[in-house]
């Protein structure tokens, strides 16, 4: 160093360049600053949107098979409603033949099927058979038939044979 | 090779050098129309695109959302509901738990395995003949009218048959029982 | 790094100094260590202000350099301070500047005050005229070195070839009285410098101090004269420095020998910036027994020069 004194310290760009550039850059820097929000922005956007359709899908899986498990409940319901329906039924039919037996005459056997009945029993006399027990059966079904055995005590043994035919 | 960049002369005008601001200037919307186009603009494009779409697909979700709540209660309503059915419906029949409730009514002397086959595609039948003793046909009705309370879903069919036999009837009938397959 | 920055970057040198209450000055534009331009001005105070202030303007990378020249200054040939101690030199007024063999100092007080002077030109770089001769030096063996300017002489002796052993320095008083001159003066004066050149023998040397006296009651005389040719003025002017620069480099020789050392002189330069007579040149060479080569120099590209390796250090 051959100075005394050392030089004054020397700014490379003069003021009013400093101040454009440093406006310039100001300016671009926000520019690109809020173009980096958008981004991040778009970013999470799209993350919410792929999220939304994977759940989606997920939901539509699980719909279905809520409703098929739905439907299955149903379809137990429904076979469970109708067998006690038909138990009911069963019950209730079973029930009035065996009312429509008159006080007379004792059963020995009764056969209940889906579409005929068999009847087994003793009648004092065959009248009583054929008034009390014969016209409602005979209007059940659509075939009787009964043939009479006699005893000997003089009471008559029948036997009954009824068909229910379906028109189908 | 140098080249010879010609002088630009320097206006001086209030103090400030016309030219080189100028410049600057021009630098500076430049600049700024170049970021405007290539960048800001189509970030902004973009980010309306994204913010659409993400709208539509949350109203698709919540859509989805409340479909799926919908159906979860439905389900759930309807399994409370016939909670005992779908028991009834998974039990196996036991035999010997069959002839205690069957006692009640009437005296089980024989069940016998008929047939097993599928019903309704999704069900299983299994087919009993039962004979029982008992006093009157009445414990019969009884028994049929208890038979929904009975823990296996039972159902019973033709053929029905009565005896009389020594002051007792015989009783035959058929049984089914629905379990899921 | 930054060489490669500078290597891009023009500067601007501007070296001054002050003569008459006017600023000579020369402003380089150097680039990459190649001068672009060189042009010197004249200015006055405020012109020089001015003149300053565009050249900042114009360019941000503007250094200004100037030399001092005041007499309390002066070469040590080691840079350890025990040798001030040793040559009696308080080491608390002064300021030292180490160039690697040699030394100078100069004073704190001196350069303070230069120093707030110069600040409205914002000086840059604050130089020492030995390193003008430094600048410009050949042979240092036994070598004595003179640089005349208008404000002041100095003398550097170099005893062993590598470091200069002796340094003094003159400032050339102005004296406000002699602005009024006589013709007859001229005369009278004219009359002696003559007389001078008759001198062979080195003792009648001691003629010049009384010649001196006699100059001096001449003028003390003129003071109701009055006359309006400049030019007689700088003469009387010229002439009376070239008497105090002879003697200022007799005593310098004088003590060089007395308390410096043993060792004759054996090569003198004279480094000139302003006119001098041919002689004066004959008067020194008489006086020190040396054949004087003279070579006149740019104080001011000197200046610009030492600026330059100064930036790039």
């Amino acid at each position: 160093m051959y100075s005394f004194t050392k030089a004054r310290k020397k700014p490379l760009f003069a003021e009013d360049t400093k101040l454009w550039l440093i406006f310039i850059g100001a300016v671009s820097g926000l520019m690109i600053f809020f173009s980096l929000f958008l981004l991040t922005k778009i970013y999470f956007y799209q993350k919410d949107i792929k999220n939304f359709k994977s759940q989606i899908v997920q939901n539509r899986k699980q719909i279905i098979d809520f409703t098929q498990k739905i439907a299955f409940i149903k379809k137990e319901k429904q076979l469970v409603t109708e067998i006690e329906v038909n138990n009911e039924l069963l019950k209730d039919g079973v029930k009035n033949l065996l009312d429509l037996i008159p006080d007379p005459i004792t059963l020995t056997n009764i056969k209940i099927e889906k579409n005929y009945l068999y009847i087994y029993g003793v009648t004092p006399t065959k009248d009583v058979y054929n008034v009390l027990l014969l016209p409602p059966l005979k209007s059940i079904f659509t075939q009787t038939k009964t043939n009479f055995y006699q005893m000997d005590n003089g009471w008559y043994r029948f036997e009954s044979i009824n068909i229910l035919k379906e028109d189908k | 090779m140098k080249l010879k960049i010609p002088r630009i002369p320097k206006i001086e005008m209030f103090g400030i050098d016309i030219i080189k601001n100028m410049l600057f200037f021009t630098l500076f919307v430049v600049i700024f129309l170049f970021l405007l186009a290539v960048i800001v603009a189509p970030s902004i494009k973009k980010f309306k695109e994204t913010k659409k779409e993400y709208f539509s697909s949350k109203i698709k979700y919540d859509k989805s959302e409340t479909e799926l709540e919908k159906k979860t209660y439905e389900y759930q309503k309807l399994y409370k509901e016939n909670k005992r059915i779908i028991f009834a419906l998974k039990r196996e029949f036991d035999k010997n738990n069959f002839k205690m409730f069957s006692d009640k009514y009437m005296k089980l002397t024989s069940i016998k395995d008929k047939n097993i086959s599928v019903y309704n595609k999704e069900f299983i039948k299994k087919t009993y003949i039962i004979t029982a003793k008992l006093n009157t046909p009445v414990n019969f009705y009884k028994f049929v009218d208890n038979s929904k309370n009975y823990k296996n879903i039972i159902k019973i069919y033709f053929p029905i048959v009565f005896k009389a036999k020594n002051g007792e009837i015989n009783l035959l009938y058929k049984l089914e029982h629905f379990k899921v397959k | 790094m930054f060489r490669l920055v500078k290597y891009f970057i023009k500067q601007t040198l501007i070296a001054f100094f002050v003569k008459n209450e006017k600023y000579i000055l020369q402003k380089q534009i150097v680039k990459n260590d190649k001068i672009l331009e060189k042009i010197e001005f004249e200015f006055n105070e405020e012109e020089f202000i001015i003149f300053l202030k565009s050249c900042f303007i114009e360019n941000t990378q503007t250094y200004v350099s100037t030399i001092i020249d005041t007499f309390n200054q002066g070469v040590v040939d080691s840079c350890s301070h025990s040798k001030y101690k040793e040559l009696g030199i308080n080491l608390d007024n002064i300021k030292i500047l180490c160039l690697k063999d040699y030394s100078i100092f100069i004073g704190l007080y001196e350069l303070n005050t230069f120093q707030k002077e110069m600040k409205k030109f914002n000086v840059d770089f604050i130089f020492s005229p030995y390193l003008l001769i430094d600048i410009h030096k050949s042979k240092t063996k036994n070598s004595i070195y003179i640089l005349i300017t208008d404000s002041f002489v100095v003398v550097l002796i170099y005893e062993d070839g590598i470091k200069p052993k002796y340094s003094n320095i003159y400032q050339f008083k102005i004296d406000e009285e002699n602005t009024l001159e006589n013709d007859s003066v001229d005369d009278t004066l004219s009359e002696d410098i003559e007389n001078i050149d008759l001198v062979d023998d080195i003792e009648e040397l001691d003629d010049i101090e009384d010649l001196d006296e006699d100059i001096e009651s001449s003028l003390d005389d003129m003071d109701e004269v009055n006359i309006d040719n400049n030019e007689n003025i700088d003469d009387i002017v010229e002439v009376k420095n070239e008497i105090e620069t002879l003697d200022f480099i007799k005593n310098s020789i004088k003590d060089y020998y007395e308390n410096y050392s043993d060792n004759f002189l054996e090569y003198g330069y004279l480094f000139y910036d302003t006119e001098i007579s041919n002689k004066l040149i004959s008067n020194i060479e008489n006086e020190t027994f040396l054949e004087i080569k003279s070579e006149k120099i740019d104080i001011l590209s000197a200046i610009n020069e030492l600026a330059l390796k100064e930036i790039d250090v």
